[in-house]
């Protein structure tokens, strides 16, 4: 350390706590404190009358102003303007040298001597650039008009680094409010242009869109590609069809800048341009810019098309959609084919000879072709005309085959020309499919069938479709041409028993009876005329001779209750039948208890909801029910 | 009113003197130590009730002093930590070593005291 740093050193310590009793003197201290005060005033004032000591003091404050900010910091600017040592700093702009001229600004605009405004600001077109990037520096620092003065009368290049200083000392600046920085988009000087667009991003004006749009047509394409940066970040896409015109006026930092605006903000109306450009730009960054750009607004929109091996296109198996668990046997037919094609003929067979289930082997394309003509072709299609031709598998395989529209369609004209031949395929609906409305509408015409055949087997009116079947329809045995009565095992032991054992040995045929107690039962009906034990026979009969519709409900209770209505002796029973068929109609419109849900499905199918409403609430009774109490009268 | 006993440590002397000031004026005892030895030779002798500390110092860094204070004396001073630059990895360090508050350059002397007040009160 050399000998006069060693002193400036010494009075820095001397001068520390002095200057520290200066900034934190306040008038309603004590009044030792405030003599000590005056005695260091007077003291310091002849101090500063040495030039060395002034320049000093001057040294410490300035570097004291970096450390502390606050009201500390105002006290400091303000001490530094009562000791007068900013006129040391004034008279350093009138010297000669640039390096003083550019410290005495610096001095005057770290220190805030605001009233140096006016003076420093004629150093903003000085020749010297150190001096006038001090200037600038300084004239944006003293004053919020600084930055406009600047802007407007600066004659001179405006560095990257110069604008970034600038901005940064803006930034500094409490409760800056800025001004329209697009006002100086239309300066002559460039930079200047350059430094208002950059101040715009800065301070975000979006409202100068018109403005930087025509910038892009700027016949400087630093300005150009400038401004487009400014609208990526703006996401002005009124400027697109702008760009488009300018694009092939403009360098290839310009074309490249504007394929980047198109990448962020292209709609596919603008694949056209970039396809063009891609075509017919010579520069390889540029074309490869616009297939990237293309590719942003659609993926995929280019792909890669050079240096690529010749390859067969491989047809792609399409997994199955179906959500059932059953085999997609199509999708292995196809996949059959396939490797029959890819694949020599020995090989394919040694795969699929392994597949004992389908016997791949004996696939190939004809058989698949015909398989498709003769029992799946879509446009053969499945309706109710040839449904009935089929055969219930071949309607199955189609039916799965099917969409839901067509689906519903199937069962709309099946309602109106079912058959009985049909009913197999509609349980195969109502059981497996899984759209409930399809699966309520089988079973409605599952249930309208059944009724027909019933309505047939019990001598009611038959329905046209139901006459016509020849598979469900069943043929009536005259069991009398073949046994007697006497071939029954109950004929003897009847004729020994009382009444009581007679209706027991006729309700025990009934239960455990062949073909020959039919016949003699029938006998009994013949010749017996006590009531009670008619009744007795009636229904053991009931019980031993089949009927069609076992599956669903015992319609030959309908026949033993309309003989026994007749029946003056068991009045109850009358009422109980009357009710009983009335319950029976109720319940052939009804849905079961696990259906009803379905009702809510279903509104447009049930214009008359209140009548549906109280369906849902009046559950379907067995005729069993009836039945016990019944016999429980009889007995 | 005992007065509490400080130890600012700051090598720059008229930013130390300053705040020596500003601290003595409101009642503190404090200590000025300009480098990180002198620092350590104060603790050895006697615990401060807290410690102001610039971060960049000759010798002893602030973030060293905080570790020796923490690990080596065992010690819960509150330390507040000075720096010139806010850098992000000396202010994680610092307070994953256990300094209690933070305040970067320019210091403004009376947020620091407000800060001091603050810590002696969380301390009692």
């Amino acid at each position: 350390m050399s000998a006069t740093t060693k002193k400036i050193e010494a009075k820095r310590a001397e001068l520390a706590p002095v200057i520290s009793n200066f900034l934190f003197h306040t008038p309603e201290g004590p009044k030792e404190e405030q003599k000590e005060y005056v005695e260091l005033k007077i003291t310091i004032r002849d101090y500063l009358k040495d030039k060395q000591f002034r320049r000093v003091v001057s040294e410490v404050l300035f570097d004291l102003q970096k450390d502390v900010s606050g009201s500390t910091r105002e006290r400091l600017f303000k001490l530094y303007q009562e000791l007068g040592l900013h006129e040391d700093a004034y008279k350093k702009l009138n010297s000669w040298q640039w390096h003083k001229i550019a410290k005495g600004i610096l001095q005057l605009s770290k220190m805030n001597v605001k009233d140096a405004y006016h003076i420093i600001k004629r150093f903003v077109n000085d020749r010297r650039s150190v001096v006038r990037k001090q200037a600038e520096l300084a004239t944006v620092s003293l004053r919020t008009e600084g930055i406009e003065y600047v802007l407007d009368s600066t004659r001179f290049a405006i560095s990257e680094w110069q604008q970034l200083k600038l901005i940064e000392v803006l930034g500094n600046k409490e409760g800056y409010r800025p001004p329209e920085f697009k006002d100086w988009l239309i300066s002559s000087n460039k930079d200047v242009v350059l430094f208002a667009l950059r101040l715009i991003k800065h301070y975000n004006q979006i409202g100068a869109e018109a403005a930087i749009t025509t910038l892009v047509k700027h016949k400087n394409d630093t300005i150009k590609a400038a401004a487009v940066n400014c609208i990526i970040d703006f996401n002005f896409h009124s400027a697109l069809p702008t760009m488009k015109r300018v694009f092939w006026k403009s360098n290839n930092d310009v074309k490249i800048a504007i394929l980047n605006a198109f990448a962020e903000m292209g709609t596919p109306s603008d694949l056209f341009f970039l396809e063009d450009v891609s075509k017919n730009e010579k520069n390889f960054l540029v074309a490869s810019k616009a297939q990237s750009a293309m590719n942003r607004i659609q993926p995929d929109a280019v792909l890669p098309s050079k240096d690529l091996i010749d390859v067969e296109e491989v047809p792609v198996v399409e997994s199955s959609t179906k959500e059932d668990t059953e085999l997609d046997f199509l999708s292995l037919l196809d996949i059959a084919v396939i490797y029959e094609e890819v694949l020599p003929a020995e090989q394919a067979s040694i795969e699929f000879s392994e597949v004992e289930v389908y016997d791949v082997v004996t696939v190939t394309e004809e058989t698949v072709e015909s398989y498709y003509e003769n029992h799946l072709n879509p446009e053969k299609g499945l309706d109710a005309a040839n449904a009935h031709t089929m055969s219930t598998q071949e309607k199955m395989d189609i039916y799965i085959h099917m969409t839901q529209e067509e689906r519903i369609n199937l069962l709309l004209e099946l309602k109106e020309s079912s058959k009985p031949q049909d009913i197999k395929f509609l349980e195969f609906i109502a059981e497996k499919e899984d759209h409930s409305e399809i699966r309520y509408k089988a079973f409605r015409i599952l249930q309208g069938l059944e009724k027909n055949e019933n309505q047939h087997v019990n001598g009611g009116v038959d329905t046209p479709a139901v006459t016509e079947t020849n598979e469900t329809d069943y043929t009536v045995v005259d069991y009398d041409t073949i046994y007697k009565p006497e071939d029954s095992v109950f004929y003897p032991l009847f004729n020994y028993g009382d009444r009581t054992g007679k209706v027991v040995l006729v309700k025990e045929a009934g239960k455990i009876g062949t073909d020959k107690e039919v016949v003699f039962l029938n006998h009994l009906l013949e010749t017996e005329t006590d009531k009670v034990l008619l009744t007795a026979v009636k229904e053991a009969l009931d019980r031993l001779q089949p009927k069609p519709s076992d599956t669903g409900k015992d319609e030959s209770e309908t026949v033993n209750l309309d003989s026994i209505r007749n029946l003056e002796v068991i009045v109850d029973v009358e009422t109980l039948d009357e009710h009983n068929s009335e319950e029976k109609e109720e319940a052939d419109q009804r849905l079961p208890l696990e259906l009803l849900f379905l009702n809510e499905s279903l509104e447009d199918e049930n214009p008359n909801q209140e009548e549906e409403i109280e369906q849902l609430f009046s559950f379907e009774i067995a005729p069993e029910y009836f039945k016990d109490d019944y016999n429980k009268l009889v007995s | 009113m005992d007065s509490k006993s400080l130890i600012l440590a700051e090598d720059d002397v008229m930013l130390a003197s300053l705040l020596k000031y500003r601290l003595e004026k409101e009642g503190f005892s404090v200590t000025l130590c300009q480098d990180g030895k002198k620092v350590k030779e104060e603790l050895e002798a006697q615990l401060p009730d807290l410690i102001v500390s610039d971060i960049m110092m000759p010798y002893f860094s602030g973030i060293e002093l905080t570790d020796y204070l923490r690990n080596q004396l065992n010690s819960q001073i509150p330390i507040i930590l000075i720096s010139a630059a806010s850098n992000d990895e000396n202010v994680v360090s610092a307070f994953e070593l256990g300094a209690n508050d933070f305040i970067s350059k320019p210091v403004s002397p009376s947020e620091l005291l407000v800060r001091v007040k603050r810590e002696l009160i969380r301390k009692r």
